[in-house]
C-alpha cells in the first residue's frame, strides 16, 4: 500500500494564514483597546466622583442656610410632640378619675334609720411604688412612674348602732346592686364590732360600736 | 549553560515580528490590569463613598426641608393644643396661681362652697403623686397628680353637695381621700377632704434626684 507523505518546508516563522484577521495583529489591539477602556472606565468614575463631591457640596450649603429654620421648626415640632403627650396624659388621668358624689347621696339616702356614723373615711392611697428595688450590688434603674395603673381604693365607715341586726342590714345595703358600680366587698374586720355602753348622761344604755371596710372599684390609669 | 537569556537569544527571539506582537499585547494586557488594580478599583472605592455621602447630605437636606415646609401647620397645631390644654383648665386641670395649688384649688373652690354653704377653711397642698405612664414613648411625667387638703366644716348635706358640684363642675378633679369626723354638734361635721387635680408635672432631668431614692 502506498502512503501519502505531506511534506512542509516552511518553517513555523514563515507560515501564513489563509485568514483575513490575522491573531499576531489582532492581540495588540485587542489588548491596546482593553487598556484604553480601562483608562475610559477610570475617567469615567472620576468624573462621577468630581460630581457626587459638588453636589454634597451644594447640600452642605443648603444644610447651613437651613439651619436657622430648621431649628425653629425642630423647636415648634418638640413643642407639638411635647402638648400632644401632655394631652394624652391628661386623658390617661381622666380615665382614672372617679366620681363619689352621687354615692354618697345614696348612702345617706339608704342608711338604716338606726345607724348613727361616726366617721366616714377614705383611706388615702398607699404610698406609690416608683421604682423596684435594684438587685445587691447592682444600681437601681431610673423609673419615672408607678408601675401598676391601677390603685385601690377604701372606704371606712365608723358609728354605733343598738343591735347586730341593724348592721346587718347596712351591710346588706352596701353589697345591694344598687351600689354594686362604686362597692366591690364590704366586711366589717375581726374585732371591728364591739359592745360599749353611753356614759353620756348617765343613761348606761348599751350599743354597739362597729367599723366596716369597704374595697371600692379600683382607679384605672390607662 | 547560562540561566538568563543572553542578548542574542533575546533578539532573536524579539527579531520574529509574530512573537513581538504578542509580546506587545501581553505587555498591553499587564499594563490594562494595573490600571484596573491602581486605579479604576480606588477611584470606585471614592465614588461609591462620594455617591453615599451626597445621598446623606441630601436626605438630611430633603428632611430638614420637609420639617421647616411643615413649619407653619406645625405651629397651628401648636396653638391648637395649647389651646385643648388652656381648655381643660376649666374642666379642673390645676396651674398654679401666685406660685401656689392651694391658692389656685381655693379660688375654684371657693364658689362651690358659697353655693353648697359647706364652709372650707384651710388649704394644703401635697407633694404630687405620679402618673403611671407607658414606659414606651412617653417616658417623662409632664402631667402629675396634684393632691390638696382641705378642711372644713358642714353638715353630711352640704358636704354632699358640694362633692356633687365639684366633679360636675370640675370633672378632671377627684375625691381622693376623705374624713368625716362628728363635732359637738350633730348636725355639723369637721370634713378633711384631699382632692386631686391633674396638674403639670416634672421634666426627666427633674425626676433622676427622686427617682435615685428608688422608693417614694
Amino acid at each position: 500500500m502506498n502512503k501519502a507523505i505531506h511534506l512542509n518546508l516552511l518553517r513555523a516563522e514563515e507560515r501564513v494564514s489563509s485568514s483575513r484577521v490575522r491573531l499576531h495583529v489582532m492581540a495588540p489591539v485587542f489588548a491596546a483597546v482593553v487598556v484604553a477602556g480601562v483608562a475610559l472606565w477610570w475617567a469615567w468614575l472620576w468624573t462621577q466622583t468630581l460630581m457626587a463631591q459638588s453636589q454634597t457640596r451644594a447640600a452642605d450649603d443648603a444644610i447651613g442656610q437651613l439651619q436657622a429654620a430648621f431649628k425653629r421648626a425642630t423647636d415648634t415640632t418638640g413643642r407639638e410632640q411635647e402638648l400632644k403627650q401632655q394631652l394624652a396624659q391628661v386623658e390617661l388621668y381622666r380615665h382614672g378619675a372617679a366620681r363619689y358624689g352621687v354615692f354618697l347621696r345614696k348612702l345617706a339616702e339608704q342608711m338604716p334609720a338606726t345607724i348613727q356614723l361616726t366617721a366616714l373615711e377614705f383611706v388615702e392611697p398607699p404610698p406609690q411604688v416608683i421604682a423596684a428595688p435594684a438587685p445587691r450590688g447592682k444600681k437601681a434603674p431610673p423609673s419615672f412612674g408607678p408601675s401598676s395603673p391601677e390603685e385601690p381604693v377604701r372606704l371606712r365607715l365608723s358609728g354605733r348602732t343598738p343591735d347586730a341586726a341593724s348592721l346587718d342590714k347596712l351591710l346588706g345595703v352596701l353589697r345591694a346592686p344598687a351600689f354594686r358600680e362604686t362597692i366591690e366587698t364590704a366586711t366589717v374586720p375581726k374585732g371591728a364590732f364591739r359592745q360599749e355602753q353611753d356614759a353620756r348622761g348617765g343613761s348606761g344604755q348599751e350599743f354597739f360600736r362597729f367599723d366596716v371596710e369597704c374595697t371600692l372599684k379600683r382607679r384605672v390609669f390607662e | 549553560m547560562s540561566q538568563g537569556l543572553t542578548g542574542e537569544q533575546l533578539l532573536a527571539f524579539f527579531g520574529n515580528s509574530k512573537r513581538r506582537a504578542f509580546a506587545v499585547a501581553v505587555g498591553l494586557l499587564l499594563v490594562a490590569g494595573a490600571l484596573w488594580q491602581f486605579l479604576v478599583t480606588g477611584q470606585q472605592e471614592a465614588l461609591d463613598q462620594a455617591r453615599n455621602e451626597a445621598q446623606a447630605r441630601q436626605s438630611k437636606q430633603e428632611a430638614m426641608e420637609k420639617l421647616v415646609r411643615r413649619q407653619s401647620l406645625t405651629e397651628k397645631a401648636v396653638q391648637e393644643l395649647e389651646g385643648q390644654l388652656k381648655a381643660l383648665e376649666g374642666e379642673g386641670y390645676l396651674t398654679p396661681l401666685l406660685n401656689s395649688y392651694a391658692m389656685r384649688c381655693k379660688a375654684l373652690l371657693d364658689p362651690l362652697t358659697e353655693k353648697t354653704g359647706f364652709a372650707l377653711a384651710q388649704f394644703a397642698e401635697h407633694s404630687q403623686r405620679m402618673l403611671p405612664v407607658p414606659k414606651v414613648g412617653v417616658p417623662e411625667q409632664l402631667q402629675a397628680r396634684q393632691l390638696i387638703t382641705c378642711t372644713g366644716t358642714g353638715g353630711y348635706r352640704q358636704m354632699m353637695e358640694f362633692v356633687e358640684a365639684l366633679e360636675d363642675t370640675y370633672p378632671l378633679a377627684t375625691l381622693s381621700a376623705m374624713r368625716i369626723i362628728p363635732t359637738n354638734d350633730p348636725q355639723v361635721h369637721a370634713v378633711q377632704m384631699v382632692v386631686e387635680w391633674p396638674a403639670k408635672g416634672k421634666t426627666k432631668s427633674e425626676l433622676l434626684p427622686a427617682a435615685k431614692g428608688g422608693r417614694r
